[in-house]
């Protein structure tokens, strides 16, 4: 592959996972995209030696005005989306900056933009990312990034030494900078593999250090805040037919649990039955007015909470109480022994809402994160509802609150509902007219803009009915018998009030419309209700036994106050028919997702401990929570100080193995030539070094004979005996003369005259 | 052991001939390596961590692949033949690498100087594959003649990403001894000198006598001498070699002391080599005096770079020996240079009858 191409691919391939990156995470707008999708493939043909690299370089002083406004429009943006600040302009600017310089790309500067304009794109992917695809754009960036930036490192080197002279072989050549550039023969498939191999290593070590920095959560600016997804339908205020559109497109997950009561039952069929009638309960409304649901917020339909400190993890538990349930101990106690227990894991949701299954009667929160700053606590609402609130705590102690949190980032927790199938609610309440006066005023106000002819209506659909619950079942008949359900809406602007235009125009709604009727229909008809949001049913995954719930099953429905029986659901909503399970790569995909969720997104101080502790006791160390009788001994403090030395040692060796080696080859080589040595050399050294201790060394670049010349310069002792004996050596060194015995008999006699004079 | 030793040989232990520092990329990275960790932590975004990692682990492959690079790497300087002050001459520097499968990219050369540092120039090998060798060579031009010496070679490498600059100091010891720089010799002054020993010069006399012989060109032949025919058959430049001619011995005497200026010195020193190589090209035998250094007449390549080396080495404030009757006893006629204002002074003859020429 030619260099220039190499690095142009590569250039090109990290821009673009970068803002695919980005993209997965549903930010940008359809724009933005659209037109990022057009000029990125057109920035590829423009070189600076084509027709467009030209046309770009001429229009440069228009392209930096249109710079200036972009920014200028962008700041503007941001600074009017105070106090709530939205930081999409700047990730559009910088996205127009990436195909701009893109298309510009003349020097190894604007190259080096691109790759810092990549690099904050990546972060802004990491910083919004929610999905488990993030990690495949991390892998893919990775691996990109060490190819481009070797790549672009070499081609900056070769045009800042823009004339270089290879000699290889024997003559010198000068080549240029775009000879090389072009050439095919500096990088080739194993520089590919090897920067391959090393980006590979880049992202096991980043791995080991997202798993061992210490989260130690500061908080010190930002507040460390996700974006998180926002869902229609839980807010303050429900309005009918502007939100809560129900598509079956929308897959976004809001919460997924455990429930061992569903995972117990071992008929697939069965189970998916269950679980497509599990009512996943949340947000609840009291006062309907023209087409909107919200809440009274009085203190008397307000939930009361019980908080208990368990011993055992230091969670901290929740019994609800409804207010006009009759609080007997015996019967809470006997309600939650029975109850469906749910471990329940929000995910990253815009709303605090504490979903759990219809009808919660006791919340478990868990203890926060060791070392963490901030935790998830439960809140008490209006009627029987209950939601989530995230606070700033002490990392010292996590039970101290310090600051509650308008954020919300989703929560794991565990929740005890009432079974409807063991425990009864009969008895538990008193009936509506041994209440005090007033009590229910709120479930039974319907606005007076409502039409006369609504009332009428409820009359007419509960005449002769004698009982609240006979009247419910009246309602849902006629509703059910009248109405068709469809989500695509239909609405008669002459009619002020959307509910009227569903009971009396429209002949289908979706469960907004069912639900709502149905409570205003048996107010009028003198039956308390309210108005529930929450979802209905779940898909079942297989691979990690849970339940996913996701947004495109959100529902409404109505709760009824039935006497003696209490608030009964009813749900007017005809019966839909969703698939209650994942096919098997959606299950692959969800439990990926909950793994990411998990050990990722959600990586936390405690996370690190469990792991350090799981660890340590791999390798057989004994610490706290370790369980005793268990594993290998401990070490006393003799065998560690023994095997620290041990590992001290190996560590000098391997650090230091070249020098012992040289030392040793060293030695070797010196006892080689002493055993090998001829005689005269060996006189002749003995010679050098007694001169050399005297004063007069041989200098390294000295032959012998040099060295003979410079000292008969100076006044030397036995210098005739010192000619010979170098002539001697020279022989038998480089010449390979053998010197007579009696000779060397003499040399070695007669060397000991040879010295420098006192 | 002297202390000094001691403390060397433990710098030396504790503090390879390694260095590593950062490049002005390596700081911006690091500080924004450093500005990403403090955003993960502080707002605990564990995706945060994980390219605050990457940046943490590209930096940490920057300085290994670097020492990989440079393992394994023999180099050697190649002198060039001869060196004159003031001209450029080709350094040439070789690098071998041993490593039995990685290649070594973006290496630098650079030769250090006495004082540790490396000189202005250096050598660039984008690529050197496992177990080949590859020559290059940097031009550099010493501005004054002597002895310049050089202590080892420095192997840097910005390899792979330029955010570290790895260099590994190597022990070559070298001394550069740089020749006068060589001025024209003005013909009127050559043919005024050569009067003095009774011959009429011209150009063809230089390249005259017996052929003796062809030999490989080296630098300060005269052009005009090479063979061509051998050249092309060769495919290197070839001259012809003649018998010297006996009897026509000069000597150039270079006036020295310290009453002459430095500046004016040094031009003296040049006009004496440029005069010396003339004459010998001429096929003269050619003597020096310079200051208290005696270059006995001959003739030659080896005479030449004989002199210069004299000449290289000269020390101006040295007392003059003009006037000694044992050397100039051995020449016909002598050339003394006198430093001067502007142009050195330049008398010609024999003992006392000097006839000044410029």
């Amino acid at each position: 592959m030619r260099f220039r191409f190499a690095h142009k691919l590569g250039t090109f391939l990290l821009a673009g996972t970068s803002l695919g990156t980005l993209a997965t995470s549903d930010v940008l707008p359809n724009l933005t995209l659209a037109l990022v999708a057009l000029f990125f493939p057109v920035s590829w043909y423009a070189d600076p030696e084509t027709p467009l690299g030209r046309f770009f370089e001429r229009m440069t002083s228009w392209l930096n005005v249109a710079i200036l406004v972009f920014l200028a429009s962008a700041v503007f943006q941001v600074a009017r989306s105070f106090p709530d600040v939205d930081l999409l302009p700047f990730l559009n600017f910088v996205h127009f900056l990436v195909v701009l310089k893109l298309c510009q790309r003349r020097s190894n500067r604007d190259y080096l933009q691109v790759y810092v304009l990549s690099f904050l794109v990546m972060l802004a992917a990491a910083w919004l990312a929610t999905s488990v695809v993030f990690v495949v754009g991390f892998v893919l960036y990775v691996l990109l990034a060490t190819w481009t930036l070797v790549l672009f490192h070499l081609r900056r080197e070769i045009e800042d030494n823009y004339i270089v002279r290879h000699a290889s072989e024997s003559h010198a050549e000068q080549v240029t900078a775009s000879r090389v550039l072009n050439s095919r023969r500096v990088v080739g498939l194993p520089f590919f593999a090897a920067t391959g191999l090393v980006a590979v290593l880049v992202m096991l070590g980043s791995s080991l250090v997202f798993a061992t920095v210490p989260r130690v959560g500061l908080g010190f600016i930002l507040g460390g805040v996700r974006r998180p997804v926002g869902i229609a339908g839980f807010t303050d205020e429900v309005k009918l037919g502007m939100q809560g559109t129900i598509s079956t497109d929308n897959q976004t997950v809001v919460l997924r649990a455990q429930v061992p009561a569903v995972t117990a039952i071992p008929d697939r069929a069965k189970r998916e039955s269950v679980i497509a009638s599990l009512y996943w309960r949340g947000t609840v409304y009291d006062t309907y007015d023209k087409g909107q649901w919200s809440r009274s917020r009085e203190d008397r339909t307000r939930t009361r909470i019980a908080a208990v400190t368990t011993s055992r993890d230091l969670s901290r538990a929740y019994l609800l109480h409804d207010p006009f349930e009759i609080r007997t101990r015996t019967g809470r106690r006997a309600a939650v022994q029975g109850a469906i227990e749910q471990q329940v894991e929000i995910v990253a949701l815009s709303h605090p809402v504490a979903f759990a299954l219809d009808r919660p009667l006791l919340f478990e929160m868990p203890p926060p994160p060791t070392g963490a700053f901030t935790a998830v606590d439960l809140e008490a609402r209006w009627s029987d509802e209950v939601s989530l609130r995230m606070y700033r705590v002490n990392p010292a102690n996590p039970f101290e609150r310090r600051q509650a949190m308008t954020e919300f980032l989703g929560a794991r927790y565990r929740v005890f509902s009432r079974n409807t199938s063991t425990s009864r609610t009969e008895g538990l309440y008193l009936g509506q007219e041994q209440l005090p006066a007033g009590a229910l005023d709120n479930y039974l106000r319907v606005p007076e803009t409502l039409a006369t002819n609504v009332a009428a209506l409820a009359q007419e659909v509960t005449a002769g009915k004698p009982t609240a619950a006979a009247k419910a079942e009246a309602v849902v008949e006629w509703l059910r018998r009248t109405h068709g359900y469809t989500t695509n809406l239909k609405r008669d602007e002459r009619i002020a009030d959307p509910l009227e235009d569903f009971l009396f125009v429209q002949s289908a709604g979706h469960c907004e419309y069912f639900a709502s009727a149905a409570a205003i229909l048996l107010r009028l008809s003198g039956v308390p209700t309210r108005y529930v949001n929450g979802f209905l049913g779940g898909e079942w995954n297989d691979m990690r036994g849970a339940i996913t719930v996701r947004e495109n099953r959100a529902h409404s429905w109505t709760e009824a106050y039935l006497g003696t029986d209490g608030w009964v659901r009813v749900d007017a909503t005809p019966a839909l028919r969703r698939p209650a399970r994942m096919g098997n790569v959606r299950q692959l995909l969800d439990s990926l997702e909950l793994f990411w969720g998990r050990w990722v997104v959600e990586y936390s101080a405690s996370q690190q401990l469990l792991l350090a502790q799981r660890l340590g006791q791999k390798l057989g160390f004994r610490g706290r929570g370790y369980l005793p009788g268990r594993g290998p001994k401990p070490l006393s403090r003799k065998q560690a100080l023994v095997v620290t030395a041990v590992v001290l040692l190996a560590i000098v060796l391997v650090s230091q193995r070249k020098r012992l080696l040289r030392w040793r080859r060293r030695y070797e080589t010196a006892a080689a030539r002493q055993r090998t040595a001829k005689p005269v050399v060996r006189i002749y050294q003995t010679t050098l070094a007694r001169l050399s201790a005297a004063g007069a060394p041989r200098l390294p670049s000295e032959t012998p004979h040099e060295y003979l010349a410079r000292l008969k310069q100076r006044p030397l002792q036995g210098e005739p005996v010192f000619s010979d004996l170098t002539d001697a050596y020279a022989g038998a060194r480089y010449g390979d003369i053998e010197v007579p015995p009696e000779a060397v008999a003499r040399l070695r006699r007669d060397s000991a005259q040879i010295g420098l004079p006192q | 052991m002297p202390p000094a030793s001691l403390r060397a040989r433990l710098r030396r232990w504790f503090r390879p001939p390694r260095h590593f520092r950062l490049t002005r990329e390596g700081r911006w990275y690091v500080g924004v390596t450093l500005l990403l960790g403090f955003a993960a932590v502080n707002g605990g975004i564990n995706l945060l961590f994980l390219m605050f990692g990457m940046l943490l682990c590209l930096l940490v492959a920057n300085g290994v692949l670097s020492e990989a690079s440079m393992r394994g790497l023999e180099v050697h300087r190649q002198l060039p033949p001869a060196i004159h002050a003031g001209s450029p001459f080709l350094m040439g520097i070789s690098v071998r690498n041993g490593k039995a499968r990685i290649p070594t990219f973006s290496l630098e050369v650079e030769d250090l100087a006495k004082d540790g540092k490396p000189v202005d120039r250096r050598c660039f090998f984008l690529k050197i594959p496992a177990h080949r060798q590859q020559e290059t060579s940097y031009r550099r031009t010493l501005p004054r003649r002597g002895i310049h010496g050089l202590t080892g070679l420095r192997l840097s490498t910005r390899f792979p990403f330029g955010l570290l600059r790895r260099s590994l100091d190597v022990e070559a010891p070298a001394d550069l001894l740089a020749y006068p720089a060589l001025l024209p010799v003005a013909d009127p002054i050559l043919a005024g000198g050569l009067a003095q020993i009774g011959e009429k010069q011209s150009p063809a006399r230089a390249r005259s006598g017996d052929f003796h012989g062809l030999r490989e060109l080296r630098p300060g032949d005269d052009p005009r001498d090479i063979h061509w025919r051998t050249t092309a058959r060769r495919g290197r430049p070839f001259v012809r070699e003649f018998e010297e001619e006996t009897g026509r011995t000069v000597l150039v005497v270079l006036e020295t002391g310290a009453e002459f200026p430095a500046e004016e010195f040094e031009t003296a020193v040049s006009y004496a080599a440029s005069l010396a190589l003339a004459l010998l090209r001429r096929a003269y035998r050619v003597g020096l005096v310079a200051g208290r250094s005696f270059v006995p007449p001959d003739a030659g390549l080896m005479q030449g770079r004989d002199i210069l080396r004299c000449l290289a080495l000269v020390d101006g404030t040295a007392p003059s020996e003009v006037g000694q009757p044992s050397w100039a006893a051995a020449a016909s006629t002598t050339l003394i240079v006198t430093p001067g204002t502007g142009h050195p002074r330049i008398e010609a003859g024999k003992d006392k009858n000097l006839r000044r020429l410029a």
